[in-house]
């Protein structure tokens, strides 16, 4: 019986613990840091070394 | 949508600095690099001069391809070739299959050529046109060689 209740008390405990961290995760994964100016955007360029990746899109 | 894909969001942010610019907030960039359609995606170096560009939503087995190309169009133009060849070859490599993958094989031969003036060298990747994309418009660019 308490083998029950501890095994329904991590499930209940940890699972949506775990489920936050792996949708965390997921978002870190799938998030761009965009700039919003070309200024900033060459500043971070020559800092990093790195070119600059430029989208243009229209608001939906 | 191909940003939330996590190869193409990892691929964008360890090669780019990301920079994302709505048509209707500035109109300067907009005339500056003549947009006239969204979306439009352009590789620049780090001062802001454009080396490529391409238009239209892809899926991410051909966005990816096409940055990768970017790159290596960009170094290429500025003679760095070793860098130039290994990016190009890597979409060959990478992705043979998507759209862009021809046109990287010319430009690897070109590539290879500036790096090293041998001749072979570029017949050779332009032979590789000739035999893996005979359709497209590259091998026509390059049968005058053959």
């Amino acid at each position: 019986m308490l083998e029950y209740a501890l095994s329904y008390l991590i499930v209940f405990t940890l699972v949506p613990f775990a489920t936050t961290l792996i949708a965390d995760a997921k978002d870190k994964l799938s998030t761009i840091p965009w700039e919003n100016t070309f200024e900033e955007a060459v500043k971070k360029a020559k800092e990093a070394g790195k070119p600059i990746l430029l989208d243009f899109f229209s608001p939906t | 949508m191909t940003y939330p894909n996590a190869a193409v969001t990892d691929y964008i942010n360890r090669n780019f600095i990301p920079l994302h610019i709505s048509t209707q907030s500035n109109s300067d960039l907009l005339s500056k690099y003549r947009i006239f359609w969204t979306p439009t995606i352009l590789v620049l170096d780090s001062d802001g001069t454009e080396y490529y560009r391409f238009h239209g939503f892809l899926p991410s087995d051909e966005f990816i391809p096409q940055l990768e190309f970017g790159l290596g169009k960009m170094v290429l133009e500025k003679h760095d070739y070793k860098t130039s060849s290994t990016k190009l070859k890597s979409v060959v490599d990478k992705y043979p299959k998507s759209g862009i993958a021809p046109e990287a094989q010319y430009w690897l031969g070109v590539s290879e050529y500036k790096a090293t003036h041998n001749v072979d060298a570029l017949l050779n990747a332009w032979r590789k046109i000739m035999n893996d994309y005979p359709n497209s418009i590259w091998a026509d660019k390059v049968s005058f060689a053959f």
